[in-house]
């Protein structure tokens, strides 16, 4: 069984002019153990689709759909009960983890307040497993680290404290989003493996948000491609990434520069830019985009339906085997 | 003569409650036109600092910076002077360096001298060569995406007709194919403009792919600089395999990236000896005692590395 089971998600949160729909429609799931990678532009809905399974969308937003989470759905399940399982079974990391740790008290007090109120330990026993946390994630002399507060560290060791504090209560599933999008390539790596590890040791499952490939590419087993609150293409890591189906895919990979590309050659940029949610193209919301749109794609939206070894959404499937 | 010339630059910051953190500790560059180089490093190891100091944003306490043959002096209360006009910066935000309440036009137009009817077809001129329409100009910095306003900041850039253009981390915080876009522009404006860029970046896969040479930086000194390519293949120092090793692939076959253990140290403390030993996997006697100078190799390249001449470079 799945640990998270997402099913036509819909998502649509208020703003002056109406209801505008952000998500629309998406489903994933993801098994102990293993990372789905989730990427896409800014704005496509990636986030959003995470925060609304926590429940932490602005307030009047909708949300459509199921989410099962080892059973339970999440989108219907009351208040109370979603911020028992929040932090403690379901955990989320941000991409700044300068404004997810709270600036004014200790690393210690952090981490032990966490385990404290969820897991119910004693005050010794709750220092203990802090200093336990820190070591998993490998901060130098956890003692220490405790006593000290956020800003006393670098960016990379804010990070591992973050996801030490998620990990605090034994978490099945962690949400990261852009985890290393603010950090340099070298800590990038330590984080990438950090997670690689725990998700091995402790069968942590991990959903990666990132705009990334190169990122998805080493430590995602899936993944989903996002495009105006829709998935487009999602499937094996390999598969997708090495033979993309989906137009938009396809244009995600050319735009990056590749060691193997000579310099002569610019780099392949996708024309024109993301539609504002709420303006949405009718058809396919890549068709205005897209090279090898046809007739069908400016009238019907796509379904995601298997295409061999993936799941796709474009009739045209030009670039299939 | 070249544009722009930093040669053994150091840079002092005073520290809060007394005392000065070396943050550029020696540290010297070439822009030729129509040349592209890019600097990376990790962050703290003093590339931003560097950038503003080829500028004259930051005062040098030591060495020299030339821009076109005239030393460039730190910034004052009065107007740059007229031939610094030539050399021009762009920041990692252009949210936060355009006036949000002038239209794209007017803040582009700021460089330009003539009647205002010259000034418009120039500003129009300008947008085509940063591949905007001309119709933007009327048109406010938040209407803009993040991709369109770094172009906006780019075209007010060359409204002064540079010959040296400093770009500090241009491409953060943007999506991959207007990363893409912006880079073929800068790759443009170096063939077509013959402007010299120095571009810095944390992006090494896009330096890569654009910088006609590299220089790599850490803790405040150069550790190896050389032509983007044979640097990228072969790298003489243990710094630059680092980094480059880090940098993950996105082929779809699941390689973890290699990661650096450590961080770049305090530079109010630099360690004895090569300032990379503690990180260093090849570190031995020689390196905790005795600092490396950069030295010439074959083929262009410079690296501060014990090791470096037993490579076998050339």
């Amino acid at each position: 069984m799945s640990v998270l089971e997402v099913d036509s998600l819909r998502v649509q949160l208020p703003t002056p002019s109406g209801d505008v729909t952000i998500v629309d429609g998406v489903d994933y799931a993801v098994e102990a153990g293993e990372v789905l990678g989730v990427a896409g532009e800014s704005g496509s809905g990636k986030t959003i689709s995470m925060l609304a399974l926590l429940g932490l969308l602005p307030e009047r937003s909708t949300v459509h759909g199921t989410a099962r989470f080892e059973g339970r759905d999440l989108i219907t399940m009351p208040r109370r009960e979603l911020r028992d399982i929040a932090g403690r079974d379901l955990a989320m990391v941000f991409q700044d983890p300068f404004t997810s740790l709270h600036p004014m008290l200790s690393v210690g007090k952090q981490l032990t307040e966490h385990v404290r109120r969820h897991l119910h330990l004693d005050r010794a026993a709750s220092q203990r497993r802090a200093v336990e946390l820190l070591e998993d994630v490998r901060i130098p002399d956890p003692e220490a680290a405790l006593r000290a507060f956020p800003h006393h560290f670098s960016g990379g060791m804010r990070q591992r404290i973050a996801i030490a504090i998620a990990l605090a209560c034994r978490p099945k599933l962690l949400i990261a989003d852009e985890p290393t999008t603010a950090l340099d390539v070298t800590v990038q790596a330590g984080i990438l493996r950090l997670l690689d590890r725990l998700r091995r040791e402790h069968e942590l499952a991990v959903i990666l948000i990132t705009h990334d490939l190169g990122v998805l590419s080493s430590i995602a087993d899936r993944v989903s491609i996002f495009y105006a609150g829709r998935v487009v293409e999602s499937g094996a890591r390999d598969a997708v990434l090495t033979h993309p189906r989906h137009p938009y895919t396809h244009a995600l990979l050319d735009a990056l520069p590749h060691p193997e590309v000579s310099k002569e050659r610019p780099l392949v940029a996708i024309g024109g830019a993301p539609p504002a949610p709420g303006r949405l193209p009718t058809g396919c919301a890549f068709n205005p985009r897209c090279a090898h749109a046809v007739e069908t794609c400016r009238l019907e939206v796509p379904q995601l339906v298997v295409a061999g070894d993936r799941r796709l959404a474009c009739p045209v499937d030009p670039f299939r085997a | 003569m070249s544009a722009l010339e930093l040669r053994d630059v150091v840079v002092d910051y005073d520290r809060r409650g007394g005392g000065s953190v070396r943050a550029v500790a020696g540290a010297s560059l070439v822009v030729e036109r129509g040349r592209i180089v890019g600097l990376v490093g990790e962050s703290g190891c003093g590339k931003s600092t560097l950038a503003r100091a080829a500028v004259g944003l930051v005062p040098v306490a030591e060495g020299s910076v030339e821009f076109e043959g005239t030393a460039v002096t730190p910034l004052s209360r009065r107007a740059r002077p007229e031939h610094l006009v030539r050399l021009q910066l762009v920041f990692q935000n252009p949210y936060s360096s355009l006036n949000p309440r002038r239209t794209a036009g007017s803040q582009i137009a700021d460089g330009l001298k003539g009647t205002r009817a010259a000034r418009a077809v120039r500003v129009r001129e300008l947008c085509e060569v940063v591949g905007l329409p001309g119709t933007v100009t009327s048109r406010y910095p938040h209407e803009f995406s993040g991709g369109q306003r770094q172009r906006i900041a780019i075209a007010r850039a060359l409204a002064s007709s540079p010959s040296v253009i400093v770009l500090d981390e241009p491409l953060a915080s943007l999506d991959a194919s207007a990363q893409a876009q912006l880079a073929n522009l800068l790759a443009n404006l170096a063939r077509d403009l013959e402007v010299g860029l120095l571009l810095i970046s944390h992006d090494l896969a896009i330096v890569r792919h654009v910088a006609d040479e590299v220089s790599v930086m850490y803790l405040g000194k150069m550790a190896e600089t050389g032509p983007t390519l044979p640097l990228w293949t072969k790298p003489a120092h243990p710094y630059s395999e680092a980094l480059i090793a880090a940098v993950p692939r996105p082929d779809g076959a699941g390689f973890l990236p290699e990661s650096l253990p450590g961080e770049v140290p305090d530079p109010a403390h630099p360690p004895a000896g090569c300032r990379f030993h503690p990180r260093c996997p090849y570190v031995f006697e020689r390196c905790r005692v005795e600092e490396p100078r950069l030295e010439p190799l074959p083929n262009d390249r410079f690296a501060a590395c014990w090791l470096a001449g037993s490579k076998g470079l050339g």
